[in-house]
């Protein structure tokens, strides 16, 4: 099973390095194929909203950085990992500005899907999605947007099966990997491999 | 006594003529005639620009911040993200009311409703009163026209008026008047009939309609 995590932590927040450790060591050891990249490392302009990627350039985007390499990953995972802080319920910034330059993947046709209107999908197939949200305050209404958000992200990105999970920064190591372990038993449980 | 005033934060990397400015200028104009002393910024050239911070001190200064963005993939895009990430309430002035607005070119306007609840959590989070959230779909055909004009977006200039009547007052916004925006501006099958047309005739431009289906990146 191919999985890419697109790792959005803030490298300024103290708890990052050890929840991408545990990602990286829960992962690293129960996949073949595994690659983590650190978005706070990479030159990813934000999106300009042209639809360029679209008509002019038709599945890429035309402004030429990082992101082409990145949309290349994740189309050919069977895994796609969204490691980021609970901001607001929703991404950080860090992965937000990635996931701002997925849409070349998705065709601007319109099709109905599970009831409401969505884009077609540019590709015969897409990964499953896992989103690894971590709190640095409790909040119940942030957990459930989270978990939405990563639901409608799965209805739009067509991917066949979803997981959301959310950590306190304070969690102990063994119990996060613990967790990280079931899910990815789940993940191969369900035929993903290739 | 000194006028009240309401700040409209644009959330679209456009700088010009997005639909986000132009749906959040509308509710800002009924504000400015219910007696507001009004003001716009551009989160994206605010950030580019360096002047975080001011428009920080004038949303801590304002009686009201209304943020009009765009759906990106199920939420906020980026740079108010980071916009976000910065902001500190200086706890100054208090009774502070935020409200926010997101388009998408979904014909759905519910398909807004998670990037609404990001809005929502940062206000709470930050101490300003929620007035509410508008959400509204087929942002794609109204884009930059005049919506004074338009008949097709006319219930959301009442809903906006009625709005910007309740803030003057003091009061948070009704649920029946934000819902009246979140009715949809015309049917789910001419949209997607003109969106797809719109789509072909654009890629024309660029002798590309017969490649709009290229995967670049199938192995």
């Amino acid at each position: 099973m191919k999985v890419l995590v697109l790792n959005g932590l803030n490298p300024n927040q103290p708890e990052s390095n050890r929840f991408k450790d545990i990602v990286n060591s829960s992962f690293g050891l129960n996949s073949s194929g595994f690659e983590m990249v650190d978005l706070h490392t990479k030159k990813i302009h934000k999106c300009r909203g042209c639809f360029d990627c679209w008509v002019r350039t038709p599945g890429e985007c035309f402004v030429k950085d990082d992101s082409q390499h990145i949309c290349n990953l994740i189309i050919n995972c069977n895994l796609l990992v969204f490691l980021t802080p609970i901001v607001y319920g929703g991404y950080s910034s860090y992965l937000k500005i990635m996931l701002d330059r997925i849409i070349p993947l998705i065709s601007p046709f319109f099709v109905k899907y599970k009831g409401e209107i969505h884009h077609k999908p540019r590709y015969n197939k897409y990964p499953a999605l896992l989103g690894l949200g971590i709190q640095s305050y409790a909040s119940s209404d942030e957990v459930k947007s989270f978990k939405q958000i990563i639901y409608r992200n799965s209805l739009n990105l067509h991917s066949p099966f979803f997981h959301a999970e959310t950590f306190m920064n304070t969690d102990d190591e063994a119990s996060v990997k613990n967790t990280m372990i079931d899910i990815i038993l789940r993940m191969e449980d369900l035929n993903y491999a290739e | 006594m000194q006028n009240k005033t309401a700040i409209l934060l644009i959330g679209s990397p456009k700088p010009f003529k997005s639909s986000s400015e132009n749906i959040g200028k509308l509710l800002l104009g009924y504000l400015a005639k219910e007696g507001f002393a009004t003001d716009i910024e551009h989160i994206g050239m605010a950030i580019r620009e360096g002047a975080v911070d001011k428009v920080i001190h004038k949303v801590n200064n304002s009686d009201i911040t209304i943020i009009s963005t765009p759906l990106f993939v199920d939420s906020i895009p980026a740079p108010l993200i980071s916009f976000l990430e910065l902001y500190q309430n200086d706890k100054q002035k208090t009774n502070k009311k935020l409200i926010g607005i997101v388009n998408s070119g979904f014909p759905e306007s519910f398909q807004n409703d998670t990037a609404i609840e990001v809005l929502r959590l940062f206000s709470i989070h930050n101490d300003f009163y929620w007035a509410g959230g508008f959400t509204i779909g087929c942002g794609g055909a109204f884009g930059s026209m005049d919506l004074h004009k338009s008949k097709m977006v006319k219930h959301i200039a009442e809903s906006f008026q009625e709005a910007a009547i309740c803030l003057s007052k003091g009061d948070t916004i009704l649920k029946e008047v934000l819902e009246k925006a979140s009715k949809p501006i015309m049917s789910t099958f001419i949209y997607v009939f003109f969106g797809q047309l719109g789509w072909y005739l654009q890629s024309i431009k660029y002798h590309n309609q017969f490649n709009l289906k290229a995967r670049p990146y199938a192995k």
